[in-house]
């Protein structure tokens, strides 16, 4: 059953590991994946840890109908303290690694300590080996998959793995599984490496028995149904998440070079297009576990270094990633791609990372020789991926300041300018996306409040875009929220009830994709106490469920307050929000910016709803009513 | 506040939003342009699996 998963503590110093079940209490509480991943680093995390050191922890975080009979039920969650942000690390991948992990019979993996050298874990059925991985150290995340299969002579073992980013302590460093997955933003590779951890390999044979099969596999049925039939599905299974692209480009929603304009100004915006793929680079598309939908694109590289590599992806996120800071086509931005992932480095975080440098040498605040004889030009960002990427990835010359992320950047290069801060776009040290925030509210305020940094999954409102009835609106919401999405009335309600319900879905480890995050036909609360009840067997209302929600979203508030500081002062978009007007643009986006007093309001409204404090510290009568006065209450 | 709404049974496949005013628009069959009865922005269309979609706009570079 989906309740058996176990809680594993591996301890990498001493060699040694322990197993738990789960009480139901904590169930109860935090259901699993991200819930339970919050409750496991606010207990086992030393308070104040250097998040390099061996006491940071990583863990690694199956949701709890991840591997069952849900729809898309295939997400894990990686966590710890981050050495990006040194507040909580969090990031959530798909794949096929998470359904693997339960069935091998394990939810949680806390990983503490360090080794001496380098160790992979081999996790199967119900036990953990530490093997050592000194013949995998300096291999690419393709390929130390692919030494493992053959060593463990199983096909069908899943890993998670660093790349040579990862081992040499980069801090944009990610996990990854297969050719696409990956646990990208906060460093979560930095973490594993700092523990000379290069791997973790999962195959299980254990099964994952409903509590009621029989209308487990009937409501998945309707689920499904009810999925495929949205528009929405029906795009993602063409163009995945890309589809989104033509809608943000031709409203003037993207930030080219940094910010600095919202029109595509590299050459002929139909290059950057879905169709341009599918005509010259698609090869299929792939779905993660149990999933109908299918929006993973594979494609094949036709030329340069990599010619003839196949790869999954890329995302949406992505594709506007790289495009921001000029590979203005298909073929260059699949190379960066997969450079990046054979790397293991966050595609978003370095993209930001560069965008932000380029920005700095284009008004001169650095010149060739910080940058190590590299042009930094914007033309000149084909020629310079490949080498900007590797020096990233073996922490040397200018790479070795890209690869810190924001806070690093600017703690090394401000001896040059005092401006440089203005510049490095990203809110609690998490780089920004390339999504205009600055004409909508909603994006501002959700960005800037995300416990994970900026970031567009912790709690982005994607429907504020769909000028859906306000009537709808405020039945979703509960209260009245503006249609208009340049408008701030309820913005702070919509923010806050997306950060509650990602976070229950981030605990069940469902798709986001195929929730209320893209349509208001797709599932929500009702459908996942469904789910939960066939699956597991346990009762959850609606209501309960919210809670769960608000309880896992204060407790990783908690840990950024007692690990980062996090305070009011920390909750603001990036300053050119508030200052810079967007040039270009339909009629509801062009020449606004952010208005600093109706953030202001819309603070201490989203402080309100949430029972924080004017600061943003949550009240000690808001930490009773969630049961979180008593943790670190160390019952696992 | 916690229910999503029931699936449509009409397809909705031809018709798609304004950007600029948020008009429906109702996009003919195989169209490869159109422009928006209220606002007069001008798109360009493509299809996918049977659904219109916004290629871009027509005079993007234009000011």
């Amino acid at each position: 059953m989906p309740l058996a998963g176990k809680v594993a503590v591996v301890d990498l110093t001493k060699n040694e590991i322990t197993k738990a079940s789960i009480p139901e209490k904590l169930r109860r509480l935090y259901l699993g994946g991200r819930g339970l991943q919050a409750y496991l680093i606010y207990n086992h995390l030393k308070p104040g840890a250097d998040p390099m050191s061996p006491d940071n922890i990583l863990v690694v975080s199956a949701g709890l109908l991840t591997g069952a009979m849900a729809p898309a039920a295939s997400r894990t969650q990686w966590g710890g303290k981050s050495p990006v942000t040194g507040a909580i690390a969090s990031s959530n991948m798909g794949g096929y690694f998470g359904p693997e992990l339960k069935f091998a019979g394990f939810e949680h993996l806390v990983v503490k300590g360090a080794s001496k050298k380098p160790v992979y874990l081999w996790v199967h059925d119900g036990e953990i080996d530490i093997r050592d991985a000194s013949h995998l150290w300096g291999k690419d995340t393709f390929e130390t998959q692919q030494m493992i299969r053959e060593e463990l002579g199983d096909e069908d073992i899943k890993i998670g793995c660093i790349g040579i980013a990862g081992e040499n302590l980069v801090r944009l460093a990610n996990f990854r599984t297969g050719p696409k997955d990956a646990a990208g933003r906060t460093g979560t590779g930095c973490i594993a490496g700092a523990k000379k951890l290069k791997a973790i390999a999962v195959r299980g044979r254990l099964g994952l028995r409903p509590a009621d099969p029989q209308r487990a596999l009937e409501y998945g049925k309707e689920a499904i149904d009810k999925i495929m039939m949205t528009k929405v599905a029906k795009a993602m299974g063409v163009d995945g998440t890309s589809y989104i692209w033509n809608v943000t480009n031709s409203s003037g929603l993207l930030e080219w070079m940094n910010g600095q304009t919202n029109r595509f100004p590299f050459g002929d915006w139909h290059d950057m297009t879905i169709e341009r793929f599918h005509e010259e680079y698609s090869t299929g598309i792939a779905a993660c576990f149990n999933c109908t939908v299918h929006c993973r694109h594979q494609f094949r590289l036709k030329e340069g270094p990599l010619a003839g590599a196949f790869g999954e992806g890329p995302e949406y996120n992505t594709q506007t990633a790289f495009g921001t800071f000029g590979l203005n086509n298909w073929g260059d931005m699949l190379q960066g791609w997969h450079l990046a992932n054979l790397y293991g480095i966050d595609t978003t975080g370095w993209c930001n990372a560069v965008r932000g440098v380029m920005e700095l040498y284009q008004r001169g605040i650095i010149d060739k020789k910080v940058t190590g004889g590299l042009d930094l030009s914007w033309s000149n960002a084909k020629e310079i991926t490949p080498k900007l990427m590797e020096l990233t990835a073996k922490n040397k010359g200018i790479g070795a300041i890209i690869g810190q992320g924001p806070f690093g950047i600017i703690s090394e290069l401000s001896k040059y300018s005092d401006k440089v801060g203005y510049y490095i776009l990203h809110c609690k040290g998490l780089g920004k996306l390339g999504n205009v925030d600055r004409v909508q509210p909603s994006f501002s305020l959700q960005i800037a409040t995300s416990t994970r940094g900026a970031d567009h999954l912790r709690s982005r409102p994607a429907l504020d875009h769909y000028h859906l009835p306000e009537a709808v609106l405020e039945d979703l919401y509960g209260g009245k929220v503006s249609s208009d999405y340049t408008s701030y009335e309820g913005k702070p309600r919509m923010v806050r009830w997306h950060e509650l319900t990602y976070a229950v879905v981030d605990c069940i480890g469902t798709c986001k994709f195929q929730t209320v995050f893209f349509s208001p036909n797709l599932p929500c609360y009702e459908e996942w106490a469904q789910y939960l009840l066939y699956n597991t067997g346990m009762k959850f209302t609606k209501e309960e469920l919210f809670e769960i929600g608000e309880r896992v979203y204060t407790l990783e508030r908690m840990i950024n307050y007692r690990e980062a500081g996090h305070t009011r002062k920390d909750d603001y978009p990036p300053e050119r929000s508030f200052k810079e007007g967007l040039e270009y643009g339909l009629a509801p986006v062009k020449g606004i910016h952010m208005d600093r007093k109706k953030y202001e309001k819309m603070l201490d409204e989203y402080y309100e709803l949430h029972g924080w404090d004017n600061n943003g510290v949550p009240t000690p009568e808001t930490l009773k009513k969630l049961e979180l006065d008593k943790e670190p209450s160390h019952i696992v | 506040m916690f229910k999503s709404l029931p699936a449509r049974k009409q397809p909705r496949d031809r018709l798609l939003r304004c950007l600029n005013c948020f008009a429906r628009m109702d996009i003919p069959a195989r169209a490869t342009g159109y422009v928006c009865p209220k606002c007069g922005t001008e798109y360009e269309i493509a299809w996918r699996a049977g659904q219109a979609k916004i290629l871009g706009l027509v005079d993007y570079y234009k000011d």
